[in-house]
């Protein structure tokens, strides 16, 4: 009687072991059928493995402190090895703004064919720079400060100015231009710092009513070397008077040499008028300008002699069936990833990553170019 | 006599099967918890300022910005130059970095090759820079500066190494 209780008491006792054994073994095994169904999600055969900030910064220097061939970015070829820093000081983020206006895509009509100078393309530059396959990127050039206009009906500018996280920035020195579309002068219209809250404002003299007083207002803000540019018009904006780059047009400021820019326009129809306009920083940090008449040409190639630092803005106005287009660009370009005004180039690389992405990081680097401040935001990621 | 010693090992059972239950339980939760980390690898935004707080000062020093505010401070002929520069890079530095992050900037004068141990705090709270030096999580990159020459300012023969912190706004 005794033995066969202590006999069921053991039976038991094994069960209970048996039991807890199998459940830890089932838990294991579910454990290890999660991760490979997770890895499967991801598309992934063999192990995961996450990009590193040190992988992005090995990748940021290959970018961004190699020279590459000996002066390629005024040559008109790209080079056999690849590199954005200025060859004066490689040591530190010192960028070229000729390499990096080598960079420019998005447009349609292709720069190169007029301006002779070769362009890089995403997949040739991943050749170049042996990227990793799977691996994809994206480069971006901004100023370091954002600068909004907005134009009332009455011709006052109204302006914010921030960094890139919204903060408001004081005292910063906003120049208003005005543009006149019909023959390409620039009126420089005055100065003002903006205040605690970031903001400024002046009232314009060159009136924007459609018909006859075609013009659009044009900023650059500057604090030290901080700097940033946009463009405005009144609201709402005239049906006659298209600004940005569209399948229709494109431009291009790249270097010649340190002290030379070449500017390229191109349109894909014969204008009634056309004119190139460039604003530019001269040695006494005021502004100069320049503009080039080209009458109906389709295509304009034209050099221009500009201080060897600083601020370039470049207009493209052309005139079609009383249809202004306007395009603008600056050197150093802006390589922006929303586009948010609508006149500067897109981000170069994988505009949007893809459905398949395993891991991504981005940083922000300082970088000094033709003496001022902008950021480079480097995005890498794995798919 | 026999019953209740039995009950009693029943329920010591119970108690033991509960625990290793449990036990079980933490073990999964730590198993598929160390599933997702290795899809999803959490990084801080400090962590992607670690090597580029050297570029910071590295960027500014080239950019002209850091040797005007290490050098006119205090110096009563250039109060508003001063002032000015130390908003400039002030303004430079909240534009690199993400807006999560905070930071201050200090500088140490060297003496005969020896760092001395006090420091003028050129930007940010000197209290957060102390807290940081007890062991609070950031991180900090070293900058040296040697001389500093302008036509405006003159000459100044100091040596400093200077300081960035960087941690997370809570």
């Amino acid at each position: 009687m005794c033995f066969s209780r202590l006999k069921k008491r053991r039976s038991g006792q094994i069960r209970a072991v048996d039991f807890i054994v199998s459940l830890f073994l089932f838990l294991l095994m579910l454990s290890q059928l999660i991760i490979i169904v997770i890895n499967v999600q991801y598309g992934i055969s063999g192990t995961i493995r996450a990009l590193s900030y040190e992988e992005l910064d090995i990748f940021g220097q290959q970018l961004l402190l190699e020279e590459g061939d000996a002066g390629w970015g005024y040559l008109q070829d790209l080079p056999t090895t690849f590199g954005l820093a200025d060859s004066n000081s490689p040591i530190t983020l010192t960028l070229d703004a000729a390499k990096i206006a080598r960079l420019v895509t998005g447009t349609s009509i292709p720069i190169s064919l007029v301006s002779g100078f070769e362009m890089y393309d995403y997949n040739s530059l991943k050749e170049t720079i042996n990227l990793k396959r799977g691996y994809e990127f994206q480069l971006g050039f901004y100023p370091l400060l954002k600068a909004e206009i907005k134009v009332s009906a009455s011709d006052i500018a109204q302006v914010n100015v921030t960094n890139a996280y919204d903060s408001p920035i004081s005292n910063v020195q906003v120049n208003f231009f005005t543009i006149d579309l019909t023959n390409g002068d620039v009126i420089s219209e005055g100065a003002t710092l903006t205040d605690s809250s970031g903001h400024t404002s002046l009232q314009l003299s060159n009136p924007f009513q459609y018909p006859g007083d075609e013009h659009i207002a044009f900023i650059i803000v500057k604090k030290g070397p901080l700097w940033g540019m946009n463009w405005g018009y009144p609201d709402p904006t005239s049906e006659n008077v298209i600004i940005g780059i569209s399948s229709n047009n494109a431009i291009w400021g790249g270097g010649i040499n340190s002290s030379s820019l070449m500017v390229t326009d191109i349109l894909a129809v014969t204008p009634d008028s056309h004119f190139l306009s460039i604003i530019y920083q001269n040695s006494t940090s005021g502004y100069s300008n320049q503009t080039i008449n080209l009458a109906t040409a389709s295509e304009g190639n034209e050099i221009i002699s500009i201080p060897s630092e600083g601020l370039v803005a470049i207009f493209s106005i052309a005139r079609t069936n009383n249809e202004y287009e306007v395009v603008i660009t600056s050197y150093p370009a802006i390589l922006d990833r929303d586009q948010n005004s609508g006149i500067f180039y897109q981000v170069f690389g994988e505009l949007t990553p893809g459905e398949r992405v395993k891991s991504m990081l981005s940083k922000a680097y300082p970088i000094v170019v033709r003496g001022t401040l902008m950021r480079c935001q480097i995005t890498l990621w794995s798919e | 006599m026999q019953k209740n010693w039995n009950r009693v090992h029943r329920g010591q059972l119970q108690i033991a099967e509960t625990l290793v239950s449990v036990a079980l339980i933490l073990v999964l939760a730590f198993l598929l918890i160390s599933a997702t980390s290795q899809t999803i690898s959490p990084y801080s935004d400090l962590t992607s300022l670690d090597q580029s707080a050297t570029d910071i000062l590295t960027t500014a020093d080239e950019a002209g910005l850091l040797r005007p505010v290490v050098y006119l401070f205090g110096d009563t002929k250039y109060t508003s130059e001063f002032s000015s520069y130390q908003s400039l890079l002030d303004d430079y530095i909240s534009s690199i970095i993400s807006n999560n992050i905070d930071y201050a900037l200090i500088a140490h004068e060297i003496i005969n090759g020896t760092i001395n141990p006090d420091y003028t705090s050129l930007i940010g709270s000197p209290a957060d820079v102390a807290a940081l030096q007890q062991g609070g999580e950031g991180i900090v990159a070293n900058y040296h500066l040697g001389s500093f020459t302008s036509a405006t300012f003159g000459q100044y023969f100091s040596q400093y190494l200077i300081q960035l912190y960087l941690w997370e706004k809570f």
